[in-house]
């Protein structure tokens, strides 16, 4: 089974690899989120609480949910590349935090957005919304641990721990609604219980946020593509 | 029964931001032997006593057979705080290894009597090099990996270095040094050379 | 195993006193102190009482500023090298570097917080909270820095950038060690069980996950 994966481990062949899949994710995300953006805007009902307000939810959801998935990506490949010392593991996992810090905000500013006509402010600091600033700022500290170190082969293991170490925050966001009194709703979707969302609310919600993971992907694959070509930029100069 | 020393290495590479840095190596080193790494600036020689130490991760095998208790290291980081007295430097590390060396043995041997209650700093750095020996002569090991241990000392040091190594070789002990000088320095008649294209 | 404890706690305390970092640590604490009620006009820093927070805040920023040489003179002169090489158990090492650090910005805290925040507020009613809190909080606050600091080794940036990096770690600890200081109801003490908690799971994590950073991270 390694052996085989090995194949793939080398930049080049990933290159190559990810090129064709890159484009189908983007080619299929966008029709994505058209549909899901136009059911979601136009035909889903109304909340029996909030009204209208509720449209808001398809982005702010999809996109809370792309910045956890992000984190737990970054921490397992991290996890590999210390175990298994692929160099392609931590290249791939550096690349995530760029992308991964633009759904963060957009889950922020929307979640504001939000906020205003329904609790009838911007920001409140409870449990939920403090500990996805705090991710948003552990984002901010990976990226700039990747810069610290230009040129040095401690930044990748600097990375990776850092990473490892930052993944405390995620099971302590996913749990904060249950845990603490929190103004923010709990979740209604990803839940032992089943989903407790009307169906009509759903549909265009697993559209738009499978629309929206793979608009992730596109962008992940687009920056991995062009860090193993700086790379090998690198590794031609270095050569006598 | 004693086991005896030796050190076989097997195709080592050693990768650092993907190139690797030296063609694979295969050489073996046995007890009483000195083997000198010679080679130009930029080729790998601190390198390869890294990976000989086990602080950096390569690929290929190095094996060691028999060895007693630490490695013995100089590097060209000499391990020594500004601040701290010679003495108080001595002291830390015959406590750190739990030696049954002597202060007074030490002092004696690398002849630090006039610098014994002076500050590091004012050290030149013929002097502080010497201090790094210090850690050698306190424990008992059987291998000596020397990273240059010739640079920027005087006669009187070099000969007493050379004596150390000379008597270590003479106890049945493995001496793996790096150096960029050229001729023979010291006078080992068990000796090899790896020369790093 | 104790014994090589005791050297190497009792060398790197020496360290501390000799170069002069030692009284750093509290000095910025008192200095940042100071800022609040000038920064508030003292009425209102009166009338506001926000000494407690003040002593919080300072407390965060003096740990943060006495993070960076924790491992940084051992990492640049060569020290930690050599201990590696000679196989002394690093594990030992970082928990003596813990408690010395602590020893010199977290006890001088603890210490002198409640006094501070009696002299400054005139208010005294919520200072063995505080003691207790900070009593929690400080070695925390050492050891989520402790495997943060021994990352940062080797970079360029690393003043700024370390600072940065553990601030967002420290957030929980001071959110809560706040909420422990200013309960008013003393039977339901959560904060101080969380704490506890956190310290308790800590001092066994964080100093396992420092060993493994700074033998991957030496050369």
């Amino acid at each position: 089974m390694l052996r085989k994966l090995h194949k793939y481990a080398n930049p080049n062949k990933f290159s190559l690899i990810i090129m064709p899949i890159k484009n189908v994710c983007l080619y299929t995300a966008l029709p994505l989120i058209a549909i899901g953006l136009i059911i979601g805007l136009f035909f889903s009902p109304p909340d029996y609480q909030q009204g209208e307000t509720v449209r808001i939810m398809y982005i702010h959801v999809s996109s809370a949910w792309i910045s956890l998935f992000a984190y737990v990506l970054i921490f397992l490949l991290s996890v590999f590349y210390l175990i298994w010392k692929f160099p392609l593991f931590v290249l791939m996992a550096k690349e995530i935090p760029f992308v991964a810090i633009i759904f963060t905000l957009i889950t922020l500013i929307t979640g504001s957005l939000w906020g205003k006509p329904t609790w009838g402010t911007y920001w409140v600091w409870d449990a939920r919304l403090t500990s996805f600033l705090i991710l948003l700022f552990i984002y901010l500290g990976l990226i700039f641990i990747d810069k610290a170190f230009k040129y040095n082969v401690n930044g990748d293991l600097s990375f990776s721990y850092l990473s490892i170490i930052g993944a405390i925050n995620i099971p302590i966001i996913k749990f904060s609604v249950d845990w603490w009194n929190t103004l923010h709703q709990p979740a209604s979707v990803i839940r032992a219980s089943g989903p407790s969302i009307n169906i009509e609310m759903l549909i265009p919600l697993m559209i738009m946020s499978t629309g929206v993971l793979l608009l992730f992907f596109y962008l992940i694959f687009t920056n991995i593509q062009s860090a193993i070509a700086e790379k090998k930029i690198l590794f031609l100069s270095s050569k006598d | 029964m004693k086991k005896k020393l030796s050190l076989t290495v097997t195709k080592l590479t050693c990768k650092r931001n993907s190139i690797s840095i030296f063609n694979p190596l295969s050489f073996k080193v046995s007890e009483g032997q000195m083997l000198i790494i010679k080679g130009k600036n930029g080729r790998g020689k601190t390198t390869l006593i890294h990976c000989l130490a086990g602080l950096l991760s390569y690929q290929g095998l190095v094996k060691w057979k028999g060895v007693e208790g630490k490695i013995g290291y100089i590097g060209h980081k000499f391990g020594l705080k500004e601040y701290e007295t010679v003495y108080d430097f001595i002291k830390f590390w015959k406590a750190v290894y739990d030696s049954k060396v002597s202060i007074d043995e030490v002092v004696e041997f690398f002849s630090l009597f006039n610098v014994l209650f002076s500050p590091i700093a004012f050290l030149s750095f013929g002097q502080k090099k010497k201090l790094t020996f210090v850690r050698l002569y306190f424990f008992n090991n059987n291998v000596w990996l020397l990273d240059e241990p010739f640079s920027g000392m005087d006669d009187n040091n070099r000969e007493l270095i050379v004596n150390m190594i000379e008597s270590h070789i003479s106890n049945k002990g493995m001496v793996v040094l790096s150096t960029h000088e050229k001729g023979r320095i010291l006078n080992i008649k068990n000796t090899k050379e790896l020369v790093i294209e | 195993m104790n014994n090589l404890f005791y050297i190497i706690l009792k060398k790197d305390f020496k360290d501390n006193l000799l170069s002069n970092k030692a009284w750093f640590t509290i000095s910025f604490f008192l200095l940042c102190l100071i800022i609040f009620p000038l920064a508030f006009g003292s009425s209102q820093y009166l009338e506001l009482n926000v000494s407690i927070s003040a002593i919080w805040i300072s407390t965060l920023f003096a740990n943060l500023i006495a993070l960076d040489h924790m491992y940084k003179e051992d990492y640049n002169d060569g020290t930690l090298l050599y201990y590696i090489v000679n196989k002394v158990p690093l594990v030992i090492v970082v928990y003596a570097k813990c408690l010395s650090h602590w020893l010199f910005s977290g006890l001088p805290i603890i210490l002198i917080a409640p006094l501070c925040s009696y002299i400054f507020s005139g208010y005294s009613e919520n200072n063995l909270n505080l003691f207790i809190s900070l009593i929690l909080a400080t070695p925390i606050f050492t050891l989520i820095g402790s495997p943060i600091a021994a990352l940062m080794l080797g970079s360029s940036l690393r003043g700024a950038a370390l600072t940065f990096i553990t601030l967002p770690f420290y957030l929980p600890i001071i959110i809560f060690g706040v909420m422990g200081t200013n309960i008013n109801n003393s039977n339901i003490n959560a904060e101080f069980y969380l704490l506890l908690a956190i310290l308790s799971i800590g001092i066994i994590f964080f100093p396992m996950i420092t060993v493994k950073i700074l033998k991957s991270i030496i050369n």
